[in-house]
């Protein structure tokens, strides 16, 4: 009953008036892509545009578009599940840090997986080396949802099971897969908006998806709103894919038991399944981390003499201050609309719709949004302003998702309890709300500067004259096969990320909320 | 400290009436103990004086003053209450001495100190300022949140099942203590529990709620020994319900006062088991009875007894040391004033 009392107290109290301009504010920023996007798609001449919706190129891009993505997300959820029930189950030597070195990958943008397995072998091309490298790189999304889902499965229920007669398999069959379906289901649908939205891996092998297209047609055409009619179609298409994954993760989110203490597994010990286990894990880490990042090692102490570093310090600095910008902005839009969606007014429900529409944009898309927006505005085009702005909107939804939970996380009881002492609403916030959701918004500022420094298509259109970040020029030399050069920009670009990767990660802070990194 | 006093207070939640008519009178400086079954609006009750729900009838007054009337409702912080939710609710990234200073705003630190210091004497947890609330044991919590509480020289201290989340030795102990030091400084205190036990030792009056109403008030005396139906008896303590007929001339009959009863019964008996007597001679009043369960206590013990004629066994309370045995046969007799209801009146 008290708890009913208290959603009553939220929503029956106004939203004050700051609050209320500052998320409107925010919420005009996210609607800028969206509304240059509609525009330059509608400028062109109408004729044409049909002609290049219905022609048969479009049905090829549509149909290796999905396959690719169908394929992806069946085959990294069933490696990620497998990798999350071996790493949660069994006994295996250094279990703690193999399940940070599982997700590591995550630090590793696809362009840079696909250009260290180039480099071993430059006539790696196609669809199916596309799936190879997809898979490798987005597994460690559903490996994380699987693992925390798995924390959360109660044991005792798996004992009573097999008392019941069921054996291990049946067992994780009927009782435990069930119970993580969900969080799996969260885990794939981020691994399918990875493939959707990827671009570095599918340029440089060559497999003509949406993403691809989008960028050739802004390149080789003076007739932008082609190129912005395909993005429209990708924003559906990935737009879909959203609201399927919030539906899963709403439902995800309702089976949590937080306030029991959950008996934890006896680890499987027998010899087989250990030796299997192992085996998997390190096989998925050769080919993940090992290989990558030895090959990155070997060519930038191979090349050592002659790599340029005044240009490799400065684009780290360029990636460092450019994401670091792009976080900031986007922490400081989120915080109102994190707010405000807690109030459960109708703006902020509209705001919470609003940031989904967002996160619906890939980087490419975000790119030739804000290209057409930047080319009114002369003053901004080709800015660092843009560009970490484009940073900002186009990581949205994480940090959002950050600040509400985080702020959903701090007990309305606090909150009743400082209001009895005497403090006003402005006060409790200052004094209660901010400082115990301050771990969770880090968290989130985190997460956008991780997503930041990797980003590429967006980085590519947006970037001012002269400004190189890890990522371009990396991909710049990549694009003239001079592999060696472009290896110290990879591994420094890799390196820079694994930082926030670990910081998130952090083992003091026990186990991992699902999702967080993704 | 001031009095409350509620008048016909109304609380609906998506229009599922969780109080209705609900009136409730507390005197300056008394510890008053609301006792009810999980769900009869009990913390929904603590809420509305606390401001943090908005009633939608009824007003509530702290002495002179209106807090709630209809929609104008005093905002929580401008009402100077304390209060103290289950298990404290301490502000986990703040320190003792700040959770304990957390009301006194712009004073500044040379001038909190002696306050905290004060109250965590008060709650004897002297030089504990520095600790984090995480470092303390769950009934040191407790203290520290009511220290909290008293800091602010509140008009009235709510205090919301405080003791259900420790250990039950522990429960005891911090229960007295905190009842005393309340007591002492006459603070006003309204305590929410379904806890009997703890009602009954810490108030100074019970206000028993049932589905959104005070349904009996007084002191725990009177509310244990006058209990108005079977069902409010029950929530002070065991309860032997028999039926019963009343005669024109007031006279009480029942299975208990005679040998195989088979009068219609008009009412029930409500008889708490250590008001029946067991001797092993036949006095003047009571029926012959067999034992037929012993369920041993240590300090005392309840018996099972069957009585003749009359399918239900019933239990009486007796002290320890114990020299009975199953199977027995012995003489039961009630003693002590008789509390007859009638039968519409009781909710069984």
């Amino acid at each position: 009953m008290s708890k009913k009392a208290h959603g009553e107290a939220t929503k029956a109290s106004h939203v004050p008036l700051g609050l209320f301009t500052a998320a409107l504010f925010s919420l005009i920023f996210i609607a800028i892509p969206l509304v240059y996007l509609l525009r330059r798609a509608l400028e062109g001449n109408w004729r044409s545009l049909s002609a290049l919706l219905f022609r048969e190129k479009t049905a090829q891009i549509f149909t290796t578009t999905s396959s690719l993505v169908i394929i992806v997300s069946l085959m990294a959820s069933i490696l990620g599940v497998s990798l999350a029930w071996s790493l949660h189950n069994v006994k295996i030597p250094m279990r703690n840090l193999q399940q940070a070195l599982v997700i590591l990958p995550i630090a590793i943008p696809s362009y840079v997986f696909t250009f260290s397995w180039i480099s071993i072998n430059p006539s790696i091309s196609g669809f199916w080396a596309a799936v190879f490298i997809l898979v490798l790189s987005t597994t460690p999304y559903v490996s994380l949802a699987a693992l925390s889902g798995l924390r959360r499965v109660d044991w005792s229920q798996h004992e009573v099971a097999m008392t019941l007669g069921l054996n291990p398999f049946r067992t994780f069959i009927e009782i435990t897969l069930p119970q993580i379906r969900n969080s799996v289901a969260a885990g794939t649908l981020l691994v399918a908006l990875y493939v959707l939205s990827d671009f570095g891996a599918v340029a440089l092998l060559g497999v003509d998806t949406f993403t691809r297209s989008i960028s050739n047609l802004y390149r080789g055409s003076f007739d932008r709103s082609s190129a912005a009619v395909l993005a429209l179609i990708l924003v559906l298409l990935s737009a879909t894919l959203i609201a399927i994954e919030s539906r899963a993760r709403g439902k995800a989110r309702q089976s949590r038991n937080s306030a029991r203490l959950l008996k934890q597994p006896i680890l499987i010990n027998s010899r087989g399944t250990k030796l299997a286990a192992q085996i998997l894990i390190a096989l998925y880490l050769a080919l993940s981390l090992i290989t990558p990042m030895g090959l990155l090692l070997l060519r930038f102490f191979n090349s050592a003499g002659t790599i340029d570093y005044p240009s490799l310090f400065s684009a780290s600095i360029s990636t460092i201050v450019a994401a670091f910008l792009g976080a900031l902005i986007s922490i400081s839009l989120a915080l109102p609309i994190g707010l405000l969606v807690l109030t459960g007014s109708r703006l902020g429900n509209l705001a919470d719709k609003g940031v989904l529409l967002v996160h619906a944009l890939p980087g490419i898309v975000m790119g030739l949004a804000l290209v057409a927006f930047g080319s009114e505005f002369p003053w901004l085009y080709q800015t660092l302003g843009l560009l970490a702005f484009s940073y900002a909107l186009l990581f949205m939804a994480k940090s959002v998702g950050s600040v509400r939970s985080a702020l959903a996380r701090v007990p309305q009881n606090l909150i009743d309890i400082s209001a009895t002492l005497g403090k006003s609403r402005a006060q409790t916030f200052r004094a209660v709300i901010l400082p115990l959701a301050a771990p969770g918004v880090l968290t989130g500022s985190l997460l956008v500067l991780l997503a930041a420094m990797k980003e590429l298509p967006a980085t590519l259109m947006l970037r001012p004259t002269g400004f190189e970040t890890l990522a371009t020029e990396m991909w710049a030399l990549t694009a003239i096969s001079r592999f060696s050069e472009a290896a110290p920009y990879a591994l420094f670009l890799v390196l820079i990320a694994a930082i926030p990767t670990f910081l998130i990660n952090r083992p003091d802070r026990g186990s991992n909320e699902e999702g967080d990194i993704a | 400290m001031t009095s409350l006093e509620i008048r016909d207070l109304g609380v609906q939640f998506s229009g599922v009436s969780i109080l209705h008519n609900l009136s409730l009178t507390v005197e300056s400086g008394q510890f008053a103990a609301v006792l009810g079954p999980s769900g009869c609006g009990k913390t929904t009750l603590l809420r509305s004086i606390a401001g943090l729900i908005t009633p939608a009838a009824g007003t509530i007054r702290f002495g002179k003053q209106l807090v709630s009337v209809s929609s104008l409702v005093l905002p929580p912080h401008k009402r100077n209450i304390g209060y103290v939710p289950q298990e404290g609710g301490l502000f986990p990234h703040l320190s003792v001495f700040e959770n304990v200073a957390f009301s006194l705003g712009k004073l500044d630190k040379t001038e909190k100190a002696p306050i905290v210091e004060e109250m965590l004497n008060l709650v004897g947890l002297s030089g504990f300022e520095h600790r984090m609330p995480q470092q303390l044991s769950g009934g040191q919590q407790t203290r520290v949140a009511l220290a909290r509480a008293l800091a602010m020289k509140p008009a009235m201290v709510l205090l919301d099942e405080p003791f259900a989340a420790l250990d039950q030795a522990l429960q005891a102990e911090i229960s007295e203590e905190v009842a005393a030091l309340l007591k002492r400084t006459k603070t006003t205190t309204i305590m929410v529990t379904h806890d009997r036990e703890d009602a009954l030792v810490s108030a100074d009056v019970i206000a028993l709620m049932r589905k959104g109403q005070v349904v009996q008030y007084g002191s725990p005396a009177e509310v244990y020994r006058q209990p108005i139906s079977a069902d409010v008896a029950l929530s002070t303590g065991d309860v032997v319900t028999l039926p019963a007929f009343k005669d024109e001339g007031e006279e009480v009959t029942s299975p208990l006062h005679m040998h195989s009863f088979d009068l219609q019964p008009n009412g029930d008996l409500l008889i708490r088991p250590e008001e029946i007597r067991i001797s092993l001679e036949k006095l003047d009043k009571g029926v012959r009875a067999e034992i037929s369960k012993i369920n041993y206590y240590g300090h005392d013990a309840l018996l099972e007894l069957k009585l003749p004629g009359y399918p239900i066994p019933i239990r009486a309370r007796v002290a320890a040391p114990l020299d009975f045995t199953v199977g027995q046969e012995i003489y039961a007799h009630v003693e002590g004033p008789l509390r007859w209801v009638p039968r519409k009146a009781t909710h069984q």
